[in-house]
């Protein structure tokens, strides 16, 4: 009985099929090896750029006193550590920035006393006004103002120290406004306690001072409107609603308790 | 018996030439599969090294101003020298500038939405604006 044979062409096909599937599949894993290689690593340095979060708000005063002194709380939350390089302040077109090189530990935080930069001292002068922060990791923040910022959020944190040691001094004095404008109470020494005068408090002190709701000076009823305080030979002033103040005593302050009719 | 196909040839001749064809073909293939990948691996390497450099090169745009300067940092472990920069895919601006680990350094651009660098090493950065995530 004739065996029937393998067709030559057949040979050549299977031959030929055998060597394309070699080099298919010899090209596609050096190709995805190669991709993945690349994806990996710029997936692990955006990793490395995302995992440094930072965060940064601008506040008066340090909590839970209030002064009109500008400070930059900066928190490190990725765990990881970084070093707060620059601080950049925009105010309207212009830029300065300052050269902090400062450590942080893994999930430190710090309050920057901006003055200390030759940033402008008061949070007055932070209106309309830009500030990014920049760490070595090239973690980029920009900061937001808040007007209050829980005390567990600033507590565990480092902080500059005062401005100078000593004393500082608090000058309280009572204005009553009318519609004539403003005069300086004389016999108002029981509408606000500590009384009108001269007070001396230690650095990072903080002066409580508290304010009748309502005086009656005369046969005119005044009540108590805000507070108004400034650095002692400055008027640039900045407006308290609270009453009792718990003011920080960090620099000499002068405050006005501000009354008007109803 | 020997076993001849109509053209005379034995099939075990037909299949010894087949097999000849078969393996010069496959001999060919190896040939430019070795070649080939012998190309991958180096382009690989050359990729490899080029991706090494990107992620040594490790730019930052700090701050962008509204009037258009620009401060970018270098925060990797070696100096960059920055030869071009893109604003809105347009080049803005072109010198040398070499900037030091940690060193932040303001160049004046027009303003923009968008922002590459090109460094002497032939890597191109898109910056982003970081601090409006």
């Amino acid at each position: 009985m004739r065996r029937r044979g393998v067709s030559s062409a057949s040979v050549i096909v299977f031959a030929l099929a055998i060597v394309m599937m070699t080099t298919v599949a010899a090209y596609l894993s050096v190709s995805a090896f190669s991709n993945t290689f690349t994806a990996r690593r710029n997936l692990e340095e955006l990793y490395d750029r995302g995992k440094h979060e930072v965060r940064a708000t601008l506040m008066p005063g340090i909590p839970p006193g209030w002064s009109p002194k500008a400070y930059l709380l900066i928190h490190e939350d990725s765990g990881e550590g970084d070093t707060l390089l620059d601080i950049l302040v925009d105010r309207m077109g212009s830029v300065t920035s300052a050269r902090i090189n400062e450590v942080f530990d893994a999930g430190a935080c710090r309050i920057i006393r901006l003055e200390r930069l030759g940033l402008p001292r008061s949070i007055n002068g932070y209106a309309n006004t830009s500030i990014v922060i920049h760490f070595s990791s090239g973690a980029v923040g920009k900061a937001y103002q808040r007007s209050w910022v829980e005390p567990d959020e600033v507590y565990p944190c480092g902080r500059d120290p005062p401005e100078r040691p000593g004393v500082y001094t608090v000058n309280i004095r009572v204005l009553l406004e009318t519609g004539s404008g403003r005069q300086v109470c004389g016999s108002c020494s029981s509408a606000v306690n500590p009384p009108p005068g001269n007070r001396n408090y230690s650095p990072y002190e903080i002066a409580r001072i508290e304010a009748e709701p309502a005086i009656t000076i005369g046969n005119t009823q005044y009540v108590f409107k805000h507070w108004e305080v400034s650095f002692t030979g400055y008027r640039d002033t900045v407006t308290y609603g609270l009453n009792p103040l718990n003011l920080l005593m960090d620099d000499h302050y002068f405050v006005e308790a501000v009354y008007a009719t109803p | 018996m020997v076993h001849r196909s109509r053209s005379g040839i034995s099939e075990a001749a037909a299949a010894a030439a087949a097999l000849l064809v078969a393996l010069a073909v496959a001999l060919a293939a190896y040939g430019i599969y070795a070649r080939n990948t012998s190309a991958a691996v180096a382009g690989f390497e050359k990729e490899s090294g080029n991706q090494a450099v990107k992620i040594s090169e490790r730019l930052t745009l700090v701050y962008w101003a509204s009037d258009g300067r620009a401060w970018i940092a270098n925060d990797g472990p070696d100096p960059v020298t920055v030869i071009q920069i893109y604003v809105d895919a347009n080049l803005a601006w072109s010198g040398n500038a070499t900037l030091a680990p940690r060193q932040m350094q303001v160049f004046s651009l027009p303003s923009g939405s968008a922002l590459a660098v090109k460094t002497s090493s032939g890597a191109l950065h898109v910056l982003t604006k970081e601090w409006t995530r």
